[in-house]
């Protein structure tokens, strides 16, 4: 097993998580909030969507945020309620995919060197070789597709699917 | 840039937000449910160390977890709530610094066996021990799934919080 075979597992399993956790809501569920100081589904969306951006970038490739998207929903920003201006769960999902399709179909060529030096004009750069920028950022986002889980539970439970 | 660093650096990042989760919390606190059907945080910290036990078998070095352990937090399980039997949560973060030291401290040696075939004598179901094919592979798959888990901490956190300023 390869180093690229290694970052597709784990993007693949992130990508999975994140498709199974809207199917079904609608974008008023996805500004749904649970209990303290937590991110909404809309957020952790658009969260993710910056950063995978910023791999995007790294390799090379064009990205799908603004600068705008990225300082409504990069490090540090204001949580998303339901009066607050935010991206449609529809365009953020699109970006997913989109930066999905890009990012996976660059990991399954062969050859790739991913010792070379990261960019140093990036959102967000976390490593000096593309492949530690790599690793750094894939883990960021599995984390937050975990948060995911909880919120779809949320959803389910408005709708009065949930077992709660 | 190689294999088990990028091993290394999922697992560093894993272990402080578990760290960052768990700290200032009781047993009791492990136990708060979200709406719907989320798995409390005692559940969620029990699966974890259940699963990185299961790399250590493979790996072939000192694991921590018994069996009557592993099976209240296996894929699977059932809930865990107030009154089921669970393991006490100070246990719980003792076994994620120590996998987690395990784990790590096994990576950063730099180690030569990273191809080896995963173990075919496990005596109990440990996560998913002796189910892939080599020691690579396992990593490669539950270090992200490791890392999903870790995430849904973060919203237990802040339950627990809510939960310590009512009282």
């Amino acid at each position: 097993m390869e180093l690229s075979q290694i970052f597709s597992l784990i993007f693949a399993r992130n990508q999975s998580g994140i498709e199974a956790s809207y199917d079904g809501f609608e974008h008023a569920d996805s500004v749904l909030q649970l209990p303290g100081r937590s991110n909404c589904m809309n957020w952790v969306l658009g969260h993710i969507a910056v950063y995978r951006d910023a791999m995007l970038a790294a390799i090379g490739q064009n990205t799908y945020m603004s600068s705008g998207d990225s300082i409504m929903y990069g490090y540090g920003s204001q949580p998303i309620y339901e009066d607050s201006s935010c991206l449609d769960v529809g365009r953020l999902i699109k970006v997913l995919d989109g930066g999905y399709g890009v990012l996976n179909e660059w990991l399954e060529h062969n050859h790739l060197d991913f010792t070379m030096i990261t960019p140093g004009e990036l959102y967000v750069r976390k490593g000096d070789t593309i492949g530690e920028h790599l690793a750094h950022l894939l883990a960021h986002e599995a984390i937050h597709v975990g948060e995911l889980n909880a919120l779809r539970e949320l959803a389910l439970v408005r709708l009065g699917k949930g077992w709660k | 840039m190689n294999r088990t660093e990028v091993f290394a650096i999922i697992f560093k990042r894993n272990q402080g937000a578990i760290m960052n989760a768990v700290e200032g919390l009781s047993h009791a606190e492990g136990l708060l449910q979200l709406p719907g059907d989320s798995n409390c945080m005692n559940w969620v910290l029990g699966h974890i160390a259940t699963y990185r036990d299961g790399m250590l078998a493979d790996i072939g070095i000192e694991e921590y977890m018994s069996e009557e352990e592993t099976s209240l937090y296996g894929s699977g399980s059932s809930p865990i709530t107030n009154d089921s039997p669970c393991v006490e949560f100070s246990r719980l973060v003792e076994l994620q610094k120590l996998t987690f030291d395990g784990l790590y401290g096994w990576l950063k040696s730099d180690p030569k066996d990273l191809n080896k075939e995963t173990r075919s004598d496990m005596p109990f179901k440990k996560g998913y021990g002796g189910y892939w094919g080599s020691v690579v592979e396992h990593l490669a798959q539950m270090t992200g799934h490791e890392s999903v888990h870790v995430g849904e901490l973060s919203a237990l956190h802040e339950l627990a919080k809510v939960s310590m300023a009512d009282k």
